[in-house]
């Protein structure tokens, strides 16, 4: 099958339910569930799983806030406005920009009445036609680029990621540049927070070698650090910092090996499936036949199917569905029943086992007198 | 047509009476009043449309410390009524292509309007290319996009005006950065030569050059010092101006092959579809 059949069975797929795109943020998250086929196959169909989560009646609060997100927002408006100016001044600081190099190319959405992965492609193409351009050395060439489009090999299939900017000049190298909202405070910044944006930062710079390789360059212009620009203290005022990504993408590239290939996938996506808004019932019974592999890590990578999973793998009896303290206390053991069963044995528990025997009685009492499973 | 002077008298004349029929609390005099008054306005604009439009390129700003002298002081303050005419002073005033946040920033700071709201601009936008299709010489201008020099389409944000000379509506790379440069050089100049606006009207100017000055390079602390600000402003700009000229008029001869309304407004961008590689 070709990749165009396979894009135009995963649309099918699809169905009705809204899509969403890729973000660096997706890619790294889908990455630490690696065993998980339904995440990858419903991630490839561009699905937006908390709209699915929803309809199957497992929603997941939203990871940020509305606040959150338009501060996000307007923070990147800022950096912005007037000809990237902020941008430029942070780039001067922490890559030595030259002042005149403020050539400015603007690659963002709509230059092009595309929509969908159509628009991805077409954007891809535009961004590498600037990266062409920048990387003959023509001096009137753009050097920073604005919303640029690089392309990801997740297991053989494309993902296309928007970046926030590239930022480039004459002899030197291509960085990345990610902006931010979470605050620098003393000059500090919440390591909660920083982690994952470095691990972004590795995915922005990952797509960008591959896409530079593609083209016959050497992914060796790609500088591994990227340039973090993030608001100082708690106004809109920006300020910047440089990352080091390399351990990150270390990482990342061992677990891109691992990812399941595109073959793997069309294999276990069933021919004529399909999702609906309208139908729950159908679209819970086509997510069941797509295999999963819930773990308590499920909720940390940010699945927006973890409370689902989570409840089909309760309603299983499968003890990983409450939580990692009592999956690990249980080791092999990983259904419900048999656990209860242990306890019902006559081995004497330890104190930890007899509180978790006692918990985990107690909620298959009142799960049962809710009506759950077989009596 | 009657004259600027004349106008400018009547509309004095029917807000005065306007500010009277307020005080007596006589609502239906003000209510006729303000209908002549807005008459009136409407009448003066079309005079200064068509003043403005004669005028074909954008003006440059004012040089620091030049304040403007001769005839143009007896002229009324001009303050813009519309949207439009906000935008379109906006970008003459700066003389380059601005996005619609600037001719806002500006628009608010320096005639204290609130009509250009970036909402406002972007919907100006479509409207005038509608109406040049109706009747290309049904207005004295419209407000058009900038034109990539590369591709000839539009650009996404920036706006010029279309008595513009075409190399000034075209945007090179290097054009973001020369507007910033341009609308910090007209905002320092504009502090300067405002102190008998009362102050007001000059607070307002300062806020808005710390704002534009904050990323400039190698600034000392006092951001708001408009000769500090235009030097440095100017210095930049200096080192790219020709580059980013040079680049805009090599795709003069492009563009005038164009259509007039493309010619204006841009060739929209061809997607080449990757289905003609399937047919
Ligand atoms: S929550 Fe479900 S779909 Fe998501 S990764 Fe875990 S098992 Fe897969």
């Amino acid at each position: 099958m070709s990749t165009d059949e396979f894009e135009a069975r995963l649309e099918a797929f699809r169905g009705d339910l809204p899509a969403v795109r890729p973000n660096a943020r997706t890619v790294a998250a889908a990455l630490d569930t690696p065993d998980c086929r339904r995440r990858r196959i419903l991630e490839a169909a561009s699905v937006d799983k908390s709209e699915l989560a929803r309809h199957l009646g497992h929603p997941i609060p939203a990871a940020q806030s509305p606040f959150a997100l338009r501060r996000g927002n307007l923070f990147e408006s800022a950096v912005k406005e007037n000809g990237d100016a902020h941008l430029i001044a942070e780039l001067r600081k922490q890559i030595d920009l030259p002042i005149p190099a403020t050539r400015h190319k603007d690659l963002s959405s709509s230059r092009a009445r595309t929509k969908g992965l159509k628009e991805m492609k077409l954007r891809a193409k535009e961004t590498q036609a600037a990266l062409s351009l920048l990387l003959s050395e023509d001096p009137y060439a753009p050097n920073v680029l604005d919303h640029a489009v690089t392309s990801l090999e997740v297991g053989g299939s494309t993902v296309y990621l928007e970046q926030d900017a590239l930022a480039h000049y004459t002899g030197n190298k291509l960085y990345v540049v990610e902006i931010k909202s979470f605050p620098v405070i003393n000059n500090q910044v919440d390591p909660v927070k920083l982690r994952p944006a470095t691990r972004q930062a590795a995915v922005y710079i990952l797509s960008l070698q591959q896409t530079l390789a593609r083209m016959g360059h050497s992914p060796e212009k790609v500088a591994t650090d990227a340039v973090l620009i993030c608001p100082r203290n708690y106004d809109l005022t920006p300020t910047s910092a440089t990352l080091d990504t390399r351990q990150e993408l270390r990482g990342l590239r061992r677990q891109l090996d691992r990812a399941a290939s595109v073959s793997e996938l069309e294999a276990l996506l069933p021919q004529g499936l399909t999702l609906s808004a309208a139908d729950t019932e159908h679209c819970a019974e086509a997510v069941e036949q797509l295999p999963n592999a819930y773990r308590p890590a499920c909720l940390d990578s940010g699945c927006e199917l973890a409370y689902y999973c989570r409840s089909r793998a309760r309603d299983a009896g499968e003890t990983v569905a409450l939580g990692t303290p009592v999956r690990q206390a249980f080791g092999p053991v990983d259904m419900i029943d048999d656990v209860l069963a242990m306890a019902d044995s006559g081995i004497a528990p330890s104190r930890y086992e007899q509180d978790l025997a006692a918990d985990l009685i107690h909620m298959q009492k009142l799960y049962r007198a809710a009506g759950g499973g077989a009596a | 047509m009657e004259s600027i002077e004349g106008l400018s008298a009547r509309i004095n004349q029917l807000q005065n009476e306007a500010n009277e029929a307020l005080a007596r609390g006589d609502v239906d005099a003000l209510t006729r009043i303000r209908e002549h008054l807005q008459a009136a306005e409407r009448q003066r604009n079309r005079v200064w449309e068509e003043a403005l439009a004669s005028a074909s390129s954008p003006s440059p700003p004012h040089s620091p410390g030049s304040r403007a002298e001769g005839p143009e002081e007896s002229l009324p303050v001009v303050t813009p009524t519309t949207a439009r005419d906000a935008v379109r002073m906006a970008l003459t005033d700066v003389g380059a292509p601005l996005d619609p946040k600037q001719i806002q920033l500006w628009g608010t700071a320096k005639y204290r309007t609130s009509f250009a709201t970036s909402r406002a601009v972007y919907s100006l936008r479509r409207d005038e290319q509608r109406a040049w299709r109706q009747n290309p010489d049904g207005r004295f201008f419209y407000i058009c996009p900038a034109i990539s020099h590369d591709t000839l389409a539009p650009a996404r944000a920036a706006l010029t005006v279309s008595t513009w000379d075409d190399e000034d509506r075209i945007l090179s790379p290097y054009t973001p950065r020369v507007a910033y440069l341009k609308l910090v050089l007209a905002t320092a100049a504009a502090v300067k030569e405002c102190p008998a606006a009362g102050p007001g009207d000059r607070r307002q100017l300062e806020v808005l050059l710390a704002k534009l000055a904050r990323p400039l390079p190698n600034l000392p602390p006092r951001l708001a010092d408009p000769a500090v600000v235009g030097e440095v402003a100017e210095s930049e700009l200096a080192l790219i101006a020709t580059a980013d000229e040079d680049i805009r008029r090599a795709s003069l001869e492009r563009l005038a092959a164009l259509s007039d309304e493309q010619r204006l407004f841009g060739q929209p961008l061809k997607v080449h579809s990757t289905s003609r590689r399937h047919a």
